[in-house]
């Protein structure tokens, strides 16, 4: 091949890396904002809330969801690399494991966990898996309100618990956090000016 | 004139005495041709400065740009989301208008260099943002799979150095995978791709200014790493770059007639051993804590392998007997007391952090006094990161942080500017390597 056809091929590449490069992201964001159903909400008990900080996003709180137990069955192992697990709803509105697949289930809600730890008890293998999930729930807040809320934090004996929409790809996003029962998020929201 | 004419004309002009002793040229004729072809000769040091120059440029403005993120991230949460995603694919939108210009205008290397990073770039800012937005669940190992895969084809299609060189340290980012997101063959696919450009360069024996060029534009990854990773998990990394980049200009500074390939060879080696040592999670954990690892004996192996080359190079470099060449006996002796545990791991740490602090000093002294800009910023650069590092606190509030950053690339461009006037007026540019 000349160097003149290569040349004029290098448009063409450059376009096509490009587009391809797009398809992650682009994808990402017509499955949240075009979800092929609904999401659907869950509760999940959150523990280890704690400041953090770095230099380019500031101080801010991190939030961690308390491991759910699943005992695997008969013969069933974990999968190795991504995990996925199938939600149901308890009573109370909180989150339980159903099963757990190296996929995306397609017609469960499902969600992408981590593996905290596993436990082997009376012969029974039980391992405990965490959604992650990062500090969104301090968007649309002023810096005095992620002050406050950080505030909060440190005051001991509260009983936390996130509100999480799943989506049908696994991934999630936290639209509330209670703190006994009561929405702080929204409650912080509605205090700054410049909510929305 | 360009450098590969230049580069010719000195083998011309070495070649010239030969042709007249074996008769080919007459002493007349030799002097002709040296008297036309010695101007072109003298001008090959300008492109090697305005390829340093533009390196440095790019190092401040990315100080600056990172100031300008800050001052504005202060204010990013209260933006509706349809801004922030207009401000996510912003960049790689230009990158893609500045690509094309580049391509089909067939501009130099400095445009390529400058399309592939930009390219690159847009492609971290897009996905980081919108992961933010849509706070999508992904570990930075991942991350760095998705930018790496993107990066890839950039590399070959600009010929960027500058992309090769941080896709390399890039790859090690891939370690950090505990959970096995990323898959070894991911990692070896990734490193295979990367492996035929970076030998074929290696061999390049005309690639001296690209391989400064490509050298100089590895410190922007090293100092992504040193701000944003924990310090336990990148303390090896820190200093393995470290030794490397001081090492290959060491070797570089003393063989100022041939390519040197030592640093590239480094990010090689470097890439492929963490790459191979991926194959065990825990690998860079297990170096610093000796902690349980499940190919034990094999990483003991590749840690013996990797102090290896940074010993036997400072045997080499000693022969001088200069502070820094000493210095470079220091880096070993840390890493075998971090790897077998001989120190408490923060003091070892602030060990590491003065060491490289000394270096910086002794890199920021030698180059001063021998009128070297590439010396003097090699020195101000680490000690630049290691403030960042240790000093910068995100108590300090994300405006502050921003006016630093800012002040301190201005600052870093303004005495490039001013002690390149100065040398230049004192007869001395910094291109002209001193024997010593």
């Amino acid at each position: 091949m000349t160097a003149d056809k290569i040349r004029s091929l290098k448009p063409a590449a450059y376009l096509l890396a490009i587009l391809a490069g797009l398809w992650l992201p682009a994808s990402k964001i017509i499955s949240h904002v075009f979800p092929a159903r609904q999401p659907a909400t869950y509760r999940f008990a959150a523990s280890n809330l704690y400041n953090d900080g770095d230099l380019f996003r500031g101080r801010y709180v991190k939030l961690r969801l308390e491991p759910i137990a699943f005992q695997l069955s008969a013969g069933q192992t974990l999968p190795a690399g991504r995990v996925y697990a199938a939600l149901s709803r308890k009573a109370n509105g909180f989150a339980s494991i159903a099963d757990v697949s190296d996929k995306p289930f397609k017609h469960r809600d499902c969600i992408r966990v981590e593996i905290d730890h596993t436990e082997t008890s009376q012969g029974k293998f039980v391992c405990y898996l965490t959604p992650p999930v990062g500090s969104c729930y301090l968007q649309n807040l002023t810096p005095q309100s992620k002050a406050s809320l950080r505030r909060l934090f440190d005051t001991a004996g509260r009983k936390w618990t996130a509100v999480v929409k799943v989506y049908p790809d696994g991934s999630c996003e936290v639209s509330g956090l209670e703190a006994n029962d009561k929405d702080i998020i929204k409650e912080l929201q509605r205090q700054s000016p410049a909510a929305r | 004139m360009a450098n590969f004419d230049a580069d010719k004309i000195k083998w011309l002009l070495g070649e010239l005495p030969k042709l007249q002793k074996e008769g080919v040229l007459d002493e007349d004729e030799t002097e002709r041709l040296r008297g036309y072809y010695e101007p072109g000769a003298g001008s090959a040091a300008a492109p090697l400065r305005s390829y340093f120059l533009l390196a440095l440029a790019v190092i401040g403005l990315l100080l600056v740009s990172g100031g300008v993120i800050l001052v504005f991230s202060d204010a990013w949460d209260l933006l509706p989301r349809s801004a922030r995603l207009t401000a996510a694919f912003a960049p790689l939108a230009a990158a893609a208008c500045c690509g094309i210009y580049t391509i089909k205008r067939d501009r130099d290397a400095r445009w390529r260099e400058a399309s592939a990073l930009f390219s690159a770039t847009g492609f971290a800012v897009l996905l980081a943002i919108v992961s933010s937005v849509y706070n999508l669940s992904g570990s930075f190992a991942e991350y760095m799979e998705y930018l790496l895969l993107c990066s890839l084809p950039l590399v070959y299609i600009f010929d960027s150095r500058a992309l090769a060189a941080a896709f390399c340290f890039g790859l090690f980012s891939l370690n950090a995978a505990w959970n096995g997101s990323v898959s070894l063959s991911a990692r070896l696919l990734c490193l295979a791709c990367v492996v035929p450009y970076i030998t074929c360069k290696c061999v390049d024996l005309r690639g001296r200014v690209h391989s400064e060029w490509m050298r100089w534009l590895s410190l922007v990854p090293i100092a992504f790493f040193t701000v944003v990773s924990d310090r336990d998990f990148i303390l090896n990394l820190i200093m393995t770059s470290f030794a490397l980049l001081e090492t290959g200009l060491f070797v570089w500074d003393r063989e100022e007639r041939r390519a040197n390939p030592w640093l590239a060879a480094g990010w090689l080696f470097a890439a492929a051993l963490a790459t191979a040592g991926g194959v065990s999670a825990g690998f860079w954990h297990g170096l610093m804590t000796g902690g349980t690892l499940s190919f034990a004996k094999f990483l003991q192996a590749c840690d013996g392998v990797w102090l290896l080359p940074f010993a036997v190079c400072a045997v080499m470099t000693c022969a001088r007997r200069t502070g820094f060449s000493l210095l470079l006996f220091v880096f070993p002796l840390l890493a075998a007391a971090a790897r077998f545990s001989l120190l408490p791991a923060d003091f070892l740490y602030w060990c590491a952090a003065g060491y490289a602090f000394v270096l910086g000093l002794v890199l920021l002294a030698g180059g001063y006094s021998r009128r070297r800009l590439v010396l003097i910023n090699a020195g101000a650069i680490q000690i630049i990161m290691l403030f960042f590092c240790k000093w910068l606190s995100a108590d300090l509030g994300v405006i502050a942080l921003g006016l630093i950053f800012i002040v301190t690339g201005g600052l870093f461009i303004a005495v490039n500017v001013w002690l390149s006037r100065r040398f230049k007026s004192e007869g001395k540019p910094e291109a002209v390597k001193n024997d010593r």
